[in-house]
């Protein structure tokens, strides 16, 4: 353990941080540029050439507000809850692989003392499963502010935000079971390397999981048409509807961040991550580079994916949401389940042997 | 160079006054929600001690079962209660209560007295630093094929399933029975119109 290592790590999580949270600020007007695009209009387009200073001043805004107490709100658990939600939507982060070992310039190499640097900061032997135990904990911060707020709308957002995020994280984390089956690993690492020859949505179990992940993704993210927590028409805008200024920004960074985060792991578990395909630059030093541009491509389309499914579909009723999960989605993963424990045992060399 | 065996026990310090803070706040909070976030805390922290002693596996399901799962219905359903603050008052009136608590309370300090001494005695400090152990399980069927796990997790994996099946089978037929249970008790009113 050497005091460089710790230093290089403490620099990978500074430089995470920051492009967390510039990407989620350019995301916020990627979005509304989006909307603008969908519903043929101008998106916001003052601030700056194009409108990209727009985040900054949107941030500038959040800082300068007042902040407001609402009458009789439990004051410590007012403000711990938009931290959590926060700090949940970060940690989620540390276990991302962007991509595979890079080399290091010699200059850089001689001066840290080690010759490559994995562009992940913590390799888990959990992996996946430590991401679950981050995002579950996530509820926590909805929860709390719903009930924190004093006010009927947000109790109202609160509980079935959270009614909704325990059902579906049932169907994501069963669709990762299938992946954690074909790929016999649950190091994000591994099941990236076990995807080189063919991407897991190429296989039948993998693609009948990749549907169901992506229907619990967008549940998990209380994105429309599942973000029944704030339905404008019914609850103002939900758990958050009493937060104001920097408090609210918080909540609203959270929830982007979090989008960015599935679409990665989207993009790990079934679209090959990292991985270069056709074997572009095969043994070269500049492969995990040219994977990692890849990896980055197919992370901004799933990022594009929540836009469009957002501005494009209507609200789901909150019946119709929790039959979708219970009834419809879990009886598929158990069934896709027994299919995928098939496919690993008996067909997965034949269906891999005509890719390659 | 920086050792990881100096700052472990530091650590488990910090991790540990954690710990018991919260697990007290648990009990004296008179707030019903907040006393809920409060065993969140310690379960988090007490994962944090699994993780120091490389139970990375273990830490992660403390977090994800009983933090992340087991705790979000126990706080979900104190706020659809909406419980009134707790007093402490009736407890301490009663001399007879107070009398047995005190008691209570003394006996246990003994015996952890007594425990701390015993260990102290032993052997002192044997710091065991495994990063990623290699196990070795032969499997039942054949003398010959072996399976060799290295890491946590795959560690874990294999004992549960070539170790102790018989237990984990029994223990899933338990929670299958639980589960038919549950949704016996939840459908009883159906039940009894159809």
């Amino acid at each position: 353990m050497d005091w460089m290592l710790i230093l290089v790590w403490a620099l990978k999580s500074a430089l995470l941080f920051f492009i967390i949270i510039t990407g989620c600020a350019y995301y916020t007007l990627a979005e509304r540029v989006v909307a603008g695009f969908i519903q043929d209009r101008r998106g916001p387009n003052r601030a700056g050439p194009l409108g990209l200073f727009q985040p900054l001043a949107d941030g500038i805004k959040f800082l300068t507000k007042e902040e407001v107490f609402p009458v009789n709100v439990n004051k410590a658990m007012y403000l711990i809850a938009p931290a959590i939600s926060i700090v949940c939507a970060i940690m989620a982060w540390s276990i991302i692989p962007f991509g595979g070992t890079i080399p290091l310039p010699p200059v850089l190499a001689n001066a840290v003392g080690f010759p490559t640097i994995d562009l992940q900061v913590a390799n888990p032997n959990t992996g996946i499963l430590f991401m679950f135990a981050i995002s579950s904990l996530s509820v926590y911060g909805i929860i709390l502010a719903g009930w924190s707020s004093n006010n009927k709308y947000s109790l109202m957002g609160g509980i079935r935000s959270t009614a909704q995020m325990i059902s579906y994280e049932l169907p994501l984390g069963l669709s990762v079971v299938i992946v954690i089956l074909l790929s016999g690993s649950l190091k994000l690492t591994e099941i990236n390397d076990a995807q080189k020859g063919l991407w897991f949505i190429f296989t039948l179990p993998g693609l009948i999981a990749f549907f169901i992940f992506s229907v619990a993704m967008f549940a998990e993210t209380n994105r429309l048409p599942f973000d029944l927590a704030e339905a404008e028409s019914e609850l103002v805008v939900g758990f958050h509807t009493e937060y104001g200024a920097f408090k609210f920004a918080l909540f609203f960074i959270a929830e982007y961040m979090n989008m960015i985060t599935m679409s990665c792991v989207v993009s790990l578990l079934f679209f090959g991550g990292y991985n270069v395909p056709f074997g572009i630059l095969e043994g070269s030093e500049l492969q995990p580079l040219v994977g990692l541009a890849f990896f980055i491509g197919k992370v901004l389309f799933f990022a594009f994916l929540f836009m469009w499914v957002r501005w494009t579909l209507p609200r789901f009723r909150y019946d119709q949401l929790m039959v979708l999960g219970w009834k419809k989605l879990i009886p598929w993963c158990l069934f896709n389940i027994v299919l995928a424990s098939t496919y690993v045992v008996y067909w997965g060399k034949y269906w891999k042997g005509i890719f390659n | 160079m920086l050792n990881l065996t100096e700052i472990q026990p530091i650590l488990f310090m910090i991790l540990s006054a954690v710990t018991v803070g919260s697990a007290l706040l648990v009990v004296l909070n008179k707030n019903p929600v907040a006393s809920a976030i409060f065993l969140v805390l310690t379960f988090f922290s007490l994962a944090g001690i699994y993780a120091l002693m490389n139970a990375i596996f273990i830490a992660t399901m403390q977090v994800l079962v009983y933090a992340g799962a087991i705790m979000v219905l126990v706080v979900f359903v104190l706020m659809l209660l909406n419980l009134r603050e707790e007093t402490h008052q009736e407890i301490w009136s009663n001399p007879t209560k107070k009398t047995v608590i005190v008691l209570i309370v003394i006996a246990y300090s003994f015996l952890l007295l007594v425990s701390l001494k015993a260990t102290k005695d032993s052997d002192p400090t044997v710091i065991t630093n495994i990063t990623s152990p290699n196990y070795e399980y032969k499997l039942s069927d054949s003398a010959e094929s072996k399976v060799t796990v290295t890491g946590n997790t795959a560690a874990v994996g294999a004992s549960t399933f070539i170790d102790y099946l018989l237990p984990f089978e029994i223990i899933s037929i338990l929670l299958l029975v639980a589960v038919i249970g549950a949704v016996i008790i939840a459908k009883k009113d159906a039940v009894k119109k159809g």
